[in-house]
């Protein structure tokens, strides 16, 4: 030992202490920075939040409050049970993006492991980091036990003991995010973990779509037995409580059932809720106990258990350059250099394609979910096709909204490059507005066509979904793009931060507005297609100076409405990326 | 007598693609500035990082100061303080709050590491911006923090990938006067740099490592004296050892001399 380099032996707490400071720090600066810069602007946005998030959690807990108010107390925990295992799904992918980008992804983790820091500590503090992904399900699940709380005899131990289970469900689902990932990087690089977990995260997705349609299938067919739901909800609660009630007997004799017994259970025995207790705590120490033994073998050798850093990156192969060679072609040569970059970046970075994990949940969702091809009972006829699979026509909105609405703020330090480049804002947002809308259009309208199959379309039906897809994909695409022009952030490496709240308003906004033109387009269509349902005709609506205001009027507005944000979206995209491409940003 | 504060016996690294890193077997003493040189992909990093318990060696011993650094890691990093070559650095810390950071970490005595840093930063002329946000610094201000970091628990032995990266000449002096001083004081330095006169102005012994072997060590004058080449600079000597023979007549430019203007074929859009 080199003489006068004493030193104290790193201990735990002490070290724990150490990097929990500088991670809260560093959160705590995020939010300061952003304040100091436009304390107006974050104060807004900071109320904005604040009233949008209560009126969510309002919205929850009253629905909440009206399930439970519809069950006698024995089946409540069928409720609970039944919520919790709606919320899987979406917890599963949210956890496991969360562990990807936490651990297998984060570049402070080789930095980290460089230090004499001992391994349980780097595990715990990169758990928060994942746990904390999973806020936003227990936000819901938080305001969904406040609605069950205001309808129980002792609220306020309702509420502690149902957020106590909360947050072991909470710990339950990052283990699991944490194994999972952690079991496909020990086999697969980096580089196609994603695509594993996000086939294995769909998968799961699909499965828990295919037992809710068929709940709700057999929720309509069958009465339920042995329960009794209150008469005076209204008729859809009734419904969504019928099939709530019959997803929980399917989950009885699961861990979720364990937990619902206890936040169900307050106004019952004590030895339940124990009992019960006992059981989904151990489920919790066991799981995280996997997730550390998994963490600490991977890690005990430094990087070199993880396959990324044991072997060199794989050549990438280049079908998407191969495929598209031709199609790009017709492109002006630099909006095709352009494009074809946008993809072959957009395929290969890991870190992007965590945020279209959301959207491909819910197109698989919806897609389970409306190709149920229910007997069309409507007059005239074909109204009921369009009913069914109505909301198709919107799911380029959720897609684009985890795909489009990232692409300029992702480009990280890589906007350094593009100011450099003899390129001007024009052609970089067309650039990347052709370059989402192949995708979103792509796998929408794949689900599309299955949906209006399985629901008996005629061609010319088929023919109109397709042309929907076109006219929706190529809206919202454009308009989440421009709101991604709007505000990037290029600082993150998270891609879900990639883009600024008043860009994420912002898209919100004009894809209402554009929703609705493309509501009034829609219906116009159909209407020209199938004829007037009875409902309309019987309110006999007046005409508007000699026009009928169902039949061109209404897809002129609609085109308006819908032309009108895009152009003006567009403008505003353009501007900003000139903006940001002049280096003044 | 004297434990090496490097030892390296059979140390090899595996990948499914081939062997990075083939039974490298060296000692640097304590006190000694070792410069480990090769060409892009011999195996340098790789090498660090199995010496800094990053990388798992598929076979052979690194210890550091006596530790074997795969059977005990934790102790092994407390020997050792490593800047990679692209050094991480938390973006919304200040550069004082990072070093800091680094310094608790090591548990360094409050006192001494207000002091050290201090110093370091004075050393490093960075006290001005040490109080501003890494995310606003240039390459150089990090490079410095990274340094800084590196020697505020004064680790015996330091392991930097080109550690004047994007310095500028005078701070790039400061650094190598530095790490003399450290060397000079009982501290071991082992780097690696592609920049050939700093390594010959600064190193005691050399290191030469290609395609995953090495393929001379020794000092500068005992590796003229191998390479039959009295007087050679150390690129000569290096180029000697690795092999390289000009490959090339340029003739990448036309006959019509360099920045000759391209015949470009106008875009559709702009035709």
């Amino acid at each position: 030992m080199t003489p006068g380099l004493t030193r104290r032996p790193v201990s735990f707490p002490p070290v724990l202490g150490t990097v929990v400071r500088t991670r809260v720090r560093i959160g705590l600066r995020r939010i300061g920075a952003a304040r100091a810069r436009h304390p107006i602007r974050t104060t807004i946005q900071g109320l904005t939040l604040v009233v949008a998030g209560l009126m969510v959690a309002a919205s929850i807990a009253l629905l909440s409050r009206s399930l439970f108010t519809a069950v006698p107390a024995a089946d409540q925990h069928l409720i609970v049970a039944a919520a919790l295992a709606a919320l899987l799904s979406a917890g599963f992918i949210a956890s496991s993006s969360a562990a990807l980008q936490s651990i297998y992804l984060a570049s402070d983790l080789p930095f980290l492991l460089t230090l004499p820091i001992p391994l349980i500590v780097t595990f715990s503090s990169k758990f928060v980091e994942t746990l904390a992904g999973t806020l936003p399900i227990g936000f819901i699940g938080f305001w969904f036990i406040t609605g069950y709380a205001t309808t129980s005899a002792r609220p306020l131990l309702t509420l502690a003991i149902g957020s106590t289970v909360l947050v072991a469900y909470l710990v339950v689902l990052t283990a699991l995010g944490i194994v999972m990932v952690a079991g496909i990087a020990r086999v697969v690089p980096a580089k196609r973990a994603w695509t594993v977990l996000g086939i294995l995260s769909l998968s799961i997705v699909a499965l828990l779509g295919v037992w809710w349609a068929t709940i709700e299938r057999a929720g309509t067919s069958t009465p339920i037995a042995n329960v009794e739901i209150d008469e005076t909800v209204q008729f859809g609660t009734a419904s969504l409580v019928a099939n709530l009630l019959l997803a929980g007997a399917q989950v009885e004799q699961t861990p979720l059932a364990w937990a619902g017994r206890v936040i169900a259970g307050t106004d019952g025995p004590a030895a339940v809720i124990w009992w019960n207790g006992s059981l989904f705590a151990a489920l919790a120490i066991v799981s995280t106990g996997v997730a550390w033994w998994l963490f600490a073998i991977t890690f005990s050798t430094g990087t070199s258990g993880f396959r990324a850093a044991s072997a060199p990156a794989p050549r990438p192969s280049r079908p998407i350059a191969r495929w598209t060679g031709v199609a790009l072609s017709y492109l002006p040569g630099h909006l095709a250099t352009l494009v074809l970059k946008e993809w072959i970046t957009m395929f290969r970075d890991s870190r992007r394609l965590t945020g279209a994990l959301w959207p491909l949940g819910s197109i698989l969702v919806y897609t389970i979910n409306l190709s149920r091809g229910a007997p069309d009972m409507t007059d005239p006829a074909g109204w009921g096709f369009w009913q069914s699979i109505g909301p198709v026509i919107l799911l380029p909105w959720a897609a684009s909204l985890g795909t489009a609405a990232y692409v300029v703020g992702s480009e990280h330090r890589g906007i350094h490059l593009l100011r450099a480049l003899p390129i001007d804002g024009q052609l970089l947002l067309g650039a990347k507005v052709i370059a989402g809308i192949v995708p979103v259009f792509t796998l929408t309208t794949v689900a599309a066509i299955l949906v209006a199959v399985s629901n008996d379309a005629t061609p010319v039906q088929l023919g109109i979904v397709v042309l929907c897809m076109v006219w929706s994909s190529v809206g919202f695409v454009t308009l989440d793009t421009c709101a991604s022009a709007l505000a990037p952030n290029f600082l993150t490496d998270q891609v879900q931060r990639s883009l600024r709240l008043k860009g994420r308003i912002y898209s919100l906004f004009a894809g209402a507005v554009f929703a609705v033109g493309t509501a009034l387009v829609v219906t116009w269509v159909i209407i020209a297609l199938e004829g007037q349902p009875a409902a309309i005709r019987d309110l006999e609506i007046p005409s508007l100076a000699g026009f009928d205001p169902l039949g061109w009027p209404l897809a002129l507005a609609g085109v308006a409405i819908g032309g009108g944000i895009i152009v003006t979206s567009w403008k505003i995209g353009v501007r900003r990326l000139d903006w940001v491409l002049s280096g003044e940003s | 007598m004297t434990v090496p504060a490097i030892h390296v016996n059979g140390l090899t690294k595996r990948y499914p693609s081939g062997t990075g890193v083939h039974d490298l077997s060296f000692s640097v003493p304590p006190g000694e500035l070792f410069v480990f040189l090769g060409p892009n992909g011999a195996g340098k990093s790789s090498t660090i990082k199995m010496l800094t318990g990053l990388l798992a060696p598929s076979d052979g011993v690194a210890e550091v100061n006596g530790v074997d650094v795969v059977r005990d890691r934790t102790s092994a990093k407390r020997q050792i303080g490593y800047m990679a070559e692209q050094p991480f650095l938390y973006e919304k810390l200040t550069g004082r709050e990072f070093v800091t950071f680094v310094a608790d970490v090591y548990r360094v005595p409050r006192r001494t590491r207000i002091e050290r840093s201090d110093r370091l930063l004075q050393i490093l002329e960075m006290s001005d911006r040490a109080d501003h946000l890494i995310e606003t610094y240039s390459l150089g201000m990090r490079q410095k923090i990274a340094i800084a970091s590196v020697l505020v628990h004064q680790p015996p032995v330091l392991f930097l990938d080109e550690p004047t990266n994007g310095l500028d000449p005078r701070s790039a002096r400061t650094v190598k006067d530095l790490l003399r001083d450290i060397c000079a004081r009982g501290g071991t330095v082992f780097m690696t740099t592609h920049i050939l006169e700093i390594a010959e102005q600064m190193c005691d012994r050399v290191g030469i490592l290609d395609q995953g072997r090495l393929v001379a060590i020794g000092t500068i004058g005992e590796l003229r004296d191998r390479q039959g080449l009295p007087d050679a600079s150390l690129e000569t000597i290096f180029l000697d050892v690795i092999g390289y023979s000009r490959p090339i007549d340029f003739d990448l430019f036309s006959a019509n001399g360099y920045g000759e203007p391209i015949d470009i074929e106008p875009d559709a859009a702009t035709a």
